[in-house]
């Protein structure tokens, strides 16, 4: 076994050792061709095995990495724990544990005062040493047989205080912008793992980047656990507070309460308010990197795609997406309409290994600065503990990193098993469905038609669904407690919610929720009219990327910029169903071929999804239209075609004349009423708004022209009769109607 | 009586929202067409609801809306009145207390017509003197 070891171990080396100066010796020896048919062999055996342990570790890190974000996203939402950390009592919000703890605790100490009295005794008859001070010794025993009742209490203040400054730190606590910069980058070097043997840069890459996923991941593991073990050890401090409350009675015992009272000072306010408050300047350097490092700032000129994802955490595709597709395929590597971009700029990283290595770590080093920060701030705060704490973790994990080799492998084999098998069921399904009776690969035309399909399948479906209700759960109860949180306050608090979100989920929870809330209050109309659209196409993106069933709450904001993003960001049609904007060939028909002209009079097409979220819009969800939405609507003809009273009643409400002016001048006769929308024509007939003017043209008067019998040869032409219809004023006799004005 | 639209548009601005909402709501519209059918007066609707409109718009008092109605729809004085009333009734009585600030002096009463009240008028209470309005006194030294 351990001759076995040594022989992979020094085949690792070698290979290392070949791929990284592989291009140097051919070139030295100008055995171009040989060497050529020896590297290609070479490339054609071990590339595909190399590519493939890398894609395992980059995927771990991926994992682990999620792991950290998930624990980080959890202590961003509220305290760690759902009980009080020293309020002993029966039941929650109480802590029950403290309560059986404490209480027997107490129970045994006030014992132990009767022992401490006879002490007191003992030693004022027998003058212990000539210096027993009876009466202050008597007086502490007093004090403390009062205070000891109260020990949560006053470790309840302490705890308060570190827990009210550390929670200001953490309160947008969200590191998720490292995952997006993982998968981005993951799914770059993934691209080209079919030559990782002959690319050494690209080896390097990714090994650098196995190493900053575990190091972000390790980083923000042990700050997250350190609350949670925090809590833990306050638990066990007010737990065990009485007897340390009895050592302060007696000269000789003080200096363990002393002990005991600092430690609980760490523990609940320097240590957390430290750790916090790193972790606070991480998240700010994060949020301002580009500002941080110049180098990067030239490299989002050059990259602007790719920085954009970057600092924007609007990921290529939605997680909701990589979620959903990875349950039946792996792939995370796909190229996306991002990377597509970012390599056009960036041209062929394989023909410029050194750009794009240049490339690779200017777009990932600055993301090493907060990471600095995490770690400098755990070092400053734990000191000794984490140090014990990481090379404990450490070394378990290479024990079970070594010892779990063989095991993983076959594991891994197994799950690539089961993993081909499921593709292959879901390929099944799809092939069954009669998608052209073959398997295809991303990027292949109807490939989106056959992922659909292959969803088709009962397990495949069965777990997707799961994962989709427990994400969709999640976005619920994350809006909902911001809407808790917003209801009631001012239309520019929400502004400032929405406005000033940083990266990730909480954040776009928060904008969700500030929307959410200004809906239930009254004031949306207010809030999204003072939104910038980019503010709204970034909410709407994150929409359908968290939880594309949240869209309901916000398509109003601006029907044009869902139908772009949707565009932008090629939903397919389950995507879209779940994100209630799907529309089948016949609506698509009906709502297509609405314009608008612009403020330059420009004409522009209504995307069909954008006429379709502006003619469904409920009169309650129109309070989210802007007046820009409402002219779209009524120029487009869509106001004309579609609504109803109520939507014309309500667009009158929310935006009065602006809306009377532009409405009025676009009513049609009644023919064009009957044949497109008799709801609308019914309602301006009798309307009381017709006091406004809102009155339907009358019907165009037809006129009958009889040219009578041809006349015969060389006879005049006889000139052609008008009949006027019955009723009809001769426009020459017809005088101006006259209104008196009120007085 | 159809008024100038630009002074009716800045009328319609300042109108409360419950009066907006009642101006354009599909509820008056098809109460409008009802009472049409009702008295046979469908050719007329388009003035009825004219009148109405005027009347949210704070144009047109309910108190004179049987006269108007008479002139405006060339219709009986009794016709008028009862159209005035289911127009009180189903129309303008859910917004009473809206149109109450324009007129001031007039109740809907329940069954419909329409009653001249007593304008309420506030007492105003004498303002009380420096010595009754704050009985504090603050320590002499």
């Amino acid at each position: 076994m351990r001759n076995y070891k040594k022989f992979i171990l020094l085949g690792s080396i070698f290979c290392l050792a070949l791929f990284l100066f592989t291009p140097k010796i051919a070139s030295a020896f100008g055995l171009s061709d040989i060497w050529g048919g020896y590297k290609n062999i070479l490339s054609t055996i071990w590339s595909p095995i190399l590519g493939g342990a890398l894609k395992i570790a980059l995927k771990l890190a991926e994992w682990i990495l999620r792991l950290a974000l998930w624990m980080t996203d959890r202590l961003a939402a509220g305290d760690p724990f759902g009980i009080s950390y020293t309020t002993p009592g029966p039941a929650k919000p109480d802590n029950f544990i403290i309560e059986v703890g404490w209480t027997l605790m107490r129970d045994l100490v006030n014992m132990c005062f009767i022992l401490g009295l006879v002490y007191i005794g003992l030693a004022t008859a027998l003058d212990f040493g000539n210096k027993f001070a009876t009466s202050k010794t008597f007086r502490n025993l007093l004090l403390i047989a009062l205070l000891i009742n109260f020990t949560p209490a006053i470790c309840g203040v302490v705890v308060d205080i570190g827990n009210v400054v550390y929670r200001f730190f953490l309160q947008s606590l969200d590191f998720n912008v490292f995952r997006t910069v993982f998968q981005k980058m993951q799914g770059e070097l993934s691209r080209h793992w079919t030559d990782v043997l002959l690319e050494g840069s690209l080896f390097m890459q990714s090994l650098f980047m196995i190493v900053f996923g575990w190091a972000a991941a390790l980083l923000l593991i042990f700050t997250v656990a350190y609350f949670y073990y925090r809590g833990f050890r306050i638990w066990i401090s007010v737990i065990i507070s009485p007897i340390y409350f009895f050592l302060f009675i007696f000269d000789k015992t003080r200096p363990q309460f002393k002990k005991w009272w600092d430690h609980f000072i760490k523990l609940a306010i320097t240590t957390p308010v430290c750790l916090a408050f790193f972790i606070y300047l991480a998240q700010f350097s994060l949020s301002r990197l580009n500002e941080v490092f110049s180098l990067q700032q030239q490299n989002q000129t050059s990259l602007p795609a790719q920085t954009n994802v970057a600092y924007n955490n609007t990921a290529p595709e939605s997680d909701f997406i990589d979620i959903t597709a990875s349950l039946i395929a792996n792939e995370s590597n796909t190229p996306t309409p991002e990377t597509s971009n970012l390599l056009a700029a960036a041209g062929d990283p394989v023909a410029e290994e050194e750009s794009g290595m240049a490339d690779f770590f200017t777009n990932i080093i600055p993301f090493m600065l907060p990471l600095f920060f995490l770690g400098f701030g755990l070092k400053i705060s734990l000191g000794k503990q984490m140090m014990q704490a990481a090379s404990m973790i450490v070394s378990t994990a290479v024990g079970i990193a070594t010892g779990g080799a063989g095991f993983a492998a076959k594991a891994g084999g197994a799950a690539m098993a089961v993993g081909k098998k499921a593709m292959s069921a879901a390929g099944n399904a799809a092939v069954k469905a009669g998608l052209g009776g073959e398997r295809l690969s991303p990027g292949q035309p109807g490939y989106s038609r056959f992922k659909a399909a292959a969803f088709q399948n009962p397990l495949t479906r069965r777990i997707t669904n799961k994962a989709i209700a427990t994400a969709s759960e999640r976005a619920n109860d994350g809006v909902d407690k911001q809407v808790n949180a917003l209801s009631g306050k001012t239309t520019a608090t929400k502004k400032m919610a929405v406005e000033n979100a940083l990266f990730g989920r909480g954040s776009w929870e928060k904008q969700i929720g500030a929307i959410s809330a200004a809906t239930k209050d009254g004031d949306i109309n207010e809030l999204t009219s003072s939104l910038s659209s980019q503010t709204k196409k970034d909410i709407i993106r994150k929409t359908f990327k968290y939880d594309p069933s949240q869209m309901d709450k916000i398509k109003h904001i601006d029907p044009e910029a869902v139908a772009q993003v949707a565009n932008e960001m090629r939903l397919n049609d389950s995507q879209r169903k779940r994100a209630g904007i799907y529309m089948s060939a016949q609506e698509k028909q009906m709502y297509s071929g609405h314009s608008y002209k612009d403020e330059q009079g420009n004409t522009k097409q209504l995307d069909a999804l954008a006429t379709k979220i502006m003619a469904q819009a409920k009169p309650a969800e129109m309070q989210a239209f802007t007046s820009d939405t409402m002219k779209k609507a009524i120029s487009g003809d869509i106001a004309n075609k579609f609504w109803n009273g109520g939507q014309v009643g309500k667009a009158a409400e929310l935006f009065g004349s602006q809306f009377l002016q532009i409405f009025r001048n676009g009513i049609k006769d009644q023919d064009w009423y009957e044949k497109n929308n008799q709801l609308m024509g019914g309602f301006l007939q009798s309307t009381a708004g017709q006091a406004l003017g809102f009155t339907i043209r009358p019907e165009p008067i037809k006129i009958k022209i009889e040219t009578g019998p041809a006349p015969a040869k060389n006879q005049p032409k006889p000139e052609p009769q008008v009949i006027m219809p019955e009723n009809v004023i001769n426009i020459k006799d017809a005088k101006p109607k006259t209104y008196k004005k009120a007085a | 009586m159809l008024y100038d639209f630009e002074q009716t548009a800045e009328l319609f601005d300042k109108l409360p929202k419950e009066l907006r909402a009642a101006l354009f709501s599909p509820e008056t519209a098809d109460y409008i067409k009802t009472i049409c059918a009702r008295h046979k007066i469908t050719e007329k609707t388009q003035q009825l609801a004219q009148t109405v409109g005027n009347v949210i718009l704070g144009l047109l008092s309910p108190e004179h809306l049987p006269q108007v109605l008479e002139k405006e729809l060339a219709i009986s004085q009794e016709q008028a009145a009862t159209i005035a009333q289911e127009i009180n009734r189903l129309i303008l009585y859910s917004i009473k207390d809206k149109l109450a600030d324009f007129y001031e002096d007039i109740d809907f009463a329940p069954g419909g017509t329409v009653a001249k009240i007593a304008k309420q008028t506030k007492t105003e209470e004498a303002p009380l003197s420096d010595d009754e309005a704050d009985t504090y006194r603050e320590e002499v030294e």
